[in-house]
């Protein structure tokens, strides 16, 4: 079987093709903000270059394609996405505003302590873009108020006067009734034909207005940009020969069919990282690391998650941009310091500083040669001599580079090329090192006891300068580093979920509503993982969830339950919810006779599809390595030849003294002075970093 | 002896004890039964040291923890011999002598010993739904003493070597009508306690005990240090502030709380001696609460850029109080309201002050708020569904309030009280599905931010009927602010409307999108305390008081005004009448500021102000001298001139208020909804304008016929 895998990134778009015989072809190319699938072509015609074959030859012989991409989080970012408008019912229209009185969650540390930084998150929705709709539904699913749908007509027409492109509905207890709102699609459907519509019970059947809205109006908000994406690129794969499974990463973890992604285009917005951190996983087991931090430095930003005791951390309610939602997502940091961040002096401050403008990828920094004036983080590892190729099929103009750092960074600071240039790395890797402690003291974790990942097209120039400090049992530069997100998006299994919220039920008195709601959801699950024509397929796992607490409890704990209706017994349930809970809250803290409820079923289905190949290390040279060459670089305090080795002569086991480079196929590893290197036998290269 | 620790290590370590405590704050919340704690997260945590300073706490109710000291000290000094302190042992209390903000508020602390060293403390406060007394939710209005409330129970120990004991867990679960859920939180608060203990021991074993202690008290040192400095930069100056509270459950009475706030070289002193005193009925506060508002807000706005470490702060911090005033009750007062009460009013008071101190100091101005929601309407509700089922709880809309606003933005809208960052207003849908309620509303109010040249915050407001229910809900309300407003202007920023509580006319049916003012025209305006009945055919109303506003409205940007209007934050007869804007436009397609009208309209407010005299031409340069506010400065010769037109003030001696042109006007003709209490007309709303260029400088609520409060006096 051929997998793709292909991740758009900032700045990089990469590939990773894996084919049936343990061979990988690798592509990184330049995405574009004007047309992203056209460089996902790109990159993976780059790809199957290396495997000595075309775009299309790849293409037909490829069973999945699966891809992680950031447009819907990028148009979040930049507001570039749909102007929106709301239903809601009338009489809630405040409900975004309000946003449950949340003037501090999501500011950073220092915000939060300072009243007069505190702010609402940003509008998403203009005030008169929201519009209340006369219905009412009551907690039991009632209709108190029927909608009244002359009056909503008018509201729409009053929408499309102000030009909405795409429009969100949530209505109160729409999770039990969803009735007004599906006839309200049909309402929007008459009166704004081709305008986006996104549901609340569709896309968030979770009780709580506040977080399901916002979850809404955020799908609605790049629903449009997204959907054209996934059916462009669709159509341009099926023209260049594809005629497999076309799958997309998901923020909560695992890959979906492509066009059931493009009904919850909010599901992608996280997918990069998530695949890094899929990958992630994967590696840490192979190399039995249970607890991982994982690094990303790519174009435009740096992220970091975690990997705990084995498992990749979720947020239940996660926040995007100091929104809410009401879907869990995989729980990963992130600050805008990249490759392409623009390094400037501030001279109100009297400081050298880098970011939060960035480059991007177009221009892009100076040393790509398409435009960029101003000097980036990897214009300044390119003038101290770190980089001295780039990815893809970009040729490096360093001259413009060290010009740029001497123009706007040296001279103002009266400083030396090289001096800048290094001030310039070290401001980001203070910044780097700050968000990985973030992600791991504050929560509690102590960075010593994780072994630190890097990967992303950058990480491996910098992972020696932000890690050194941190005291992580060791740094891992995995195979495929630079491309790690592609090859997380490969190395994903299908998956789905499905979840129902109910009315409290007794498990003893509401058995068979617990089961006929169970296999509802399991059949939803199997149907959409169901192949569909000359799709690829597989077994199929089930894990049925219900959600239970203590009568009275606000708050639930998601148990597991037996794969079978025939083992489902109250009994089983309250005993296993016992069990959890005092694993969780503590021994002794239930009481056996306190009577405990259902509260919400799930159904999680996975699907293997492409699963982990270890690639061998390789390498044929006995004795100790030799250099292919060397190379000029600002070590110390001056500028002098160090070795360069090809990663692919280095055998399991070689070891490498810094000051010195490890070239691999699309980054270069900086092995800093005072550190080494070491491959290991599935071809990761360890950073010892004291 | 100290222990030195490393900065790595302190770092690493002081990142840990915060998580720690956040993470038992989440505990606490996942076991919990209340919405209260969950959804509001009406619960805060702390880690004390073993001396029982509070050092580290989390930011959702900071009132609630500022004081757990007082408990601690209770215990230590009632308990060492008799019954002990042992590794193990947990104390319970809803004492607010002993340290509860009040009754409903229960703390469960716990002494964290390593080994047989006493290293450290923790403790947890969780809001209750009942914890007993003569009604539904334990706020009885019209308690004479606390023999008439809720019993508080001082610190009793009821975890003993790890185990609840059965006997006391049923003495404390008897007197409350909601035991399965007060049962469930106290279950929450022992893990957390477990969980903090085992966490910090768990440190000590990697870093050294000596290290996880010296932490904390660096912790403390250093905040000290920081905030002394922070005093020291800040000029020396003397502020006042008076705050009212009205009704005190039995009648219509009015109670001042007035703080004299003084910052000389880096200590601050505090003066709440003046203050009224003490109500028959519960709207008192303990000295402990007083403690908790007074340093929350303390923390809060004089704090930033620094851990909000309380046990740094009360060094420099020397509170004055009268034993038998409004802030420092003396037992067997009763002090249940005093949350919504007077300690409310005592961080207004707080607010407002150091609000001044910030303006008089140039390096400062930028961090100056303007007071924001303080008398929130809080009520409790309790009845039986239709099913039966008993209900019993407190709503949360009381949350709705707005925030001040700031010297360079507007106030937040709908963001709650100023100590409690971290706190959150319920989903609806959560209520509806815990309660046998149905909403019509919950929205923003229009005009309710404070004006100035930023906008205090917007409150919101609701309106419900009960739904699916068996006979009446029986409901009590505690108030106050509704005859006159609380949320203060500040730098000639004006007040914020107040709070209103209603019902509506029986059998009048309540349609989402009703004029709230039009369904209280017809309606009862409930008095500031009340308890009584919901029938079925009832709907009760209620909004909060926004955020007071910052500088003269007549000069926030036009653009603004019309924005707000667009956004229906401001209504256009309020955009003419407080900001002098004329618009043109609609709600749909937006409004646009007519620039010759605003400009003509807004000359001519200038020249009214002055009672017809055509105001001097503004000089921003023109008041040389030291700043003492933002509108005001200091010759050489000790006399206060004005700072947009140089007119001379004064002479420094004199409270600066007596040589501004003054209008006054009844709050009633100001709000309407004010104007439904009669007691309203013993409150007036004074503007100050600069004689000379006729920018209101000031603004102030005051009892009709009283001398204006010297706010501001520049120490010689």
């Amino acid at each position: 079987m051929q997998l793709i895998g292909v991740d758009t990134g900032g700045t990089f778009t990469d590939t990773v093709i894996l084919d049936g015989r343990g061979q990988a072809g690798i592509g990184k190319t330049l995405s574009s903000l004007t047309d992203p699938g056209m460089a996902v072509l790109r990159s993976v015609a780059a790809a199957a270059a290396q495997l000595g074959q075309s775009l299309h030859e790849v293409l037909a012989a490829t069973d999945i394609f699966s891809h992680g991409t950031t447009i819907g989080l990028n148009s979040l970012l930049t507001g570039t996405g749909a102007q929106v408008g709301l239903l809601t019912t009338m009489g809630f229209e405040s409900t975004l505003p309000i946003a449950k009185i949340n003037k501090v969650h999501g500011l950073d540390e220092l915000d939060q302590m300072e009243p007069t930084r505190w702010e609402k998150p940003p509008l998403v929705v203009p005030r008169r873009a929201i519009r209340g709709v006369r219905e009412r539904i009551d907690a039991h699913g009632q209709v108190v108020v029927p909608l009244d749908e002359e009056q909503a007509r008018h509201e729409i027409r009053t929408l499309g006067e102000q030009g909405v492109q795409a429009v969100a509905v949530c209505l109160l207890w729409s999770v039990y009734q969803p009735a007004h709102e599906q006839r309200l699609r049909e309402l929007l459907a008459e009166e704004l034909p081709g305008v986006h519509v996104s549901l609340s019970s569709e896309l968030a059947p979770h009780i709580g207005e506040y977080e399901r809205t916002m979850t809404t109006v955020l799908n609605a908000y790049i629903a449009p940009l997204v959907t054209r994406y996934i059916d462009e690129l669709d159509g341009a794969l099926r023209r260049e020969g594809f005629r497999g499974t076309f799958l997309l990463m998901q923020s909560g973890g695992g890959v979906a069919r492509a066009l059931q992604m493009a009904k919850r285009p909010l599901d992608t917005v996280n997918s990069g990282p998530v695949g890094g951190m899929a990958a992630a996983l994967q590696v840490g087991r192979s190399l039995g690391h249970p607890n991982v931090i994982t690094t990303d430095v790519g174009g435009t930003s740096f992220d970091v998650g975690l990997v705990v005791d084995g498992s990749v951390q979720y947020l239940p309610r996660p926040m995007l941009n100091r929104h809410v939602l009401a879907n869990p997502i995989v729980d990963i940091l992130s600050i805008g310091t990249g490759g392409g961040s623009i390094a400037w002096v501030d001279r109100e401050l009297g400081a050298l500083r880098v970011g939060p403008q960035s480059a991007g990828s177009d221009p892009g920094p100076v040393c790509y040669g398409r435009g960029g004036t101003l000097p980036t983080l990897t214009d300044a590892a390119v003038t101290l001599g770190y980089v001295d190729r780039l990815g893809g099929q970009l040729t490096l103009d360093r001259d413009a580079a060290v010009q740029a750092i001497r123009t706007h960074l040296a001279e103002p600071l009266g400083t030396s090329v090289e001096r800048a240039a290094e001030g310039v790395l070290r401001v980001a890797n203070a910044a780097m090192a700050d968000l990985v402690r973030r992600a791991t003291v504050r929560r509690g974790h102590d960075p010593r006891h994780f072994a630190l990942y890097a990967f992303g097209g950058a990480a491996a120039q910098y992972a020696g300068g932000y890690a050194a400090d941190l005291g992580c049992q060791e740094v891992v530069i995995p195979d495929l580093a630079a491309t790690f997100s592609a090859y997380g998006a490969a190395a994903s299994d299908l998956r789905t979920y499905a979840e129902r919220e109910l009315d409290p039920v007794d498990p003893a008195a509401g058995l068979d509503q617990i089961r006929s709601v169970l296999s509802e959801l399991e059949a939803r699950a199997r149907a959409e993982l169901r192949p569909g024509e000359g799709e690829v397929t597989g077994e199929v796992t089930v894990i049925r969830r219900a959600g239970v607490r203590f009568r009275r409890q606000v708050h639930q704990l998601q148990v597991e339950l037996p794969g079978s209706d025939a083992e489902l017994s109250a009994a089983g349930v309250a005993e296993r919810f016992r069990r959890d809970y005092e694993k969780v809250i503590g021994a002794g803290t239930t009481h056996s006779d306190t009577p405990v409820e259902v509260v919400s079923l799930s159904v999680e289905g996975r699907l293997a599809v492409g699963g982990l190949r270890t690639i061998p290390a390789g390498g044929v040279h006995e004795g100790p390595p030799r250099p292919t060459h060397h190379r000029t670089a600002w070590f110390d305090g001056a500028m002098g030849e160090h070795p360069v080795y090809a990663r692919a002569d280095l055998p399991a086991g070689a070891e490498v003294a810094g000051p010195a480079f490890i070239e691999l196929d699309t980054t270069t590893i900086v092995v800093y002075p005072g550190q080494r290197a070491v491959v290991d036998a599935g071809a990761h290269v360890r950073l010892l970093t004291s | 002896m100290e222990h030195q620790v490393d900065p790595i290590t302190f770092e690493i370590l002081r990142h840990r004890l915060w998580a720690i405590n956040d993470e038992a704050a989440t505990t606490i919340t996942r076991v919990s039964g209340s919405p209260i704690a969950t959804e509001a997260n009406d619960v805060n945590t702390a880690l004390m040291s073993a001396d029982g300073q509070v050092v580290v706490t989390g930011i959702y109710i900071l009132v609630q923890v500022v004081s757990l000291s007082t408990v601690i000290e209770d215990i230590q000094a009632h308990y060492r011999d008799n019954p002990g302190i042992r590794p193990g042992d947990m104390f319970i209390t809803n004492d607010p002598y002993a340290g509860a903000p009040h009754q409903p508020d229960v703390i469960v602390v716990a002494p964290i010993f390593d080994g047989d060293r006493l290293i450290a403390w923790s403790g947890s406060v969780v809001h209750q739904s009942d914890v007993g007394g003569p009604t539904t939710g334990s706020i009885n209005v019209s308690a004479r003493s606390i023999f008439e409330e809720s019993i508080p129970m001082p610190p009793l120990r009821i975890v003993e070597q790890g185990r609840i004991r059965r006997d006391i867990e049923r003495e404390y679960l008897i007197r409350s009508r909601t035991p399965e859920l007060n049962a469930l939180d106290l279950l929450g608060q022992v893990a957390a306690n477990r969980e903090q203990s085992e966490r910090v021991l768990a440190l000590c074993a990697r870093y050294g005990t000596d290290t996880v202690v010296g932490t904390l008290q660096q912790l403390v040192r250093s905040t000290e240090a920081r905030f002394r400095q922070r005093l020291a930069e800040l000029p020396d100056g003397r502020f006042r502030h008076e705050s009212y509270m009205e009704h005190d459950g039995l009648s219509d009475a009015v109670y001042p709380v007035r703080l004299t706030m003084t910052k000389v070289g880096d200590s601050l002193t505090l003066d709440f001696s003046q203050s009224a005193d003490q109500a028959l009925t519960g709207i008192n506060a303990t000295l402990p609460t007083t403690r908790n508002f007074a340093m929350a807000g303390v923390m809060t706005l004089l704090g930033y850029g620094m851990p909000w470490v309380p046990a740094g702060f009360w060094p420099a911090v020397d509170l004055v109080t009268r034993e038998g005033s409004v802030v420092h009750a003396k037992w067997p007062a009763s002090v249940a309201m005093s949350v919504n009460a007077a300690g409310q009013e005592v961080r207004t008071c707080v607010n407002a002050c150091i609000a001044r101190l910030l303006d008089s100091s140039a390096a400062h101005a930028d961090k100056v708020m303007a007071p924001g929601v303080s008398s929130a309407p809080a009520q409790t509700i309790a009845g039986h569904a239709a099913s039966g089922r008993r209900f019993g709880t407190m709503l949360l809309d009381g949350l709705l309030g707005g925030g001040g606003a700031r010297s360079s933005a507007d106030g937040a809208d709908v963001c709650g009280i100023l100590t409690s960052p971290g706190a959150a207003c319920s989903n609806i849908e959560v209520v509806e599905h815990n309660y046998p309620v149905l909403y019509g509303w919950r929205r923003e109010r229009t005009d309710s931010g404070g004006p100035g040249r930023f906008r205090g915050g917007i409150s919101g407001e609701v309106a419900y009927r009960p739904h699916h229910v068996d006979g009446d809900i029986d409901t009590t309300v505690f108030s106050h602010g509704v005859e006159q407003p609380t949320s203060a202007g500040t730098a000639g920023g004006e007040p914020a409307a107040p709070t209103g509580i209603l019902l509506s006319a029986p059998e009048t049916p309540l349609h989402a999108g009703m004029d709230a003012e039009a369904l209280a025209a017809v309606g009862t305006p409930l008095p500031p305390k009340a308890a009584r009945a919901i029938a079925p055919h009832e709907a009760y109303l209620s909004w909060c008081a926004g955020g007071g506003g910052y500088g003269d409205p007549i000069e926030r940007e036009p653009r603004a005004v019309a924005g707000d209007v667009t956004d229906g934050l401001v209504s256009v007869e309020g955009a003419w009448r407080d900001y002098g804007v004329v618009l043109s436009g609609n709600r749909d397609r937006g409004y646009t500021a007519d620039e010759t009208g605003t400009f003509r309209l807004r000359e001519k407010i200038r020249t009214d102000r002055l009672g017809g005299r055509a105001p001097m031409p503004r000089d921003d340069g023109a008041g040389t001298g030291r700043r003492v506010s933002s509108a005001l400065s200091r010759s050489d010769s000790d006399r206060i001139h004005c700072r947009h037109c140089g007119t001379d003030l004064g002479p420094i001696t004199d409270n600066v208020r007596l040589h501004l042109s003054r209008t006054e006007e009844p709050v009633g003709t100001r709000w309407p909804s004010a104007q439904r209490y009669p007691g309203a007309t013993r409150f007036v709303l004074r503007r100050y304008h600069c004689p000379g260029c006729a920018t209101q400088i000031d603004t102030e609520i005051a009892l009709h016929g009283e001398e204006p409060v010297w706010a501001l006096e520049v120490m010689p």
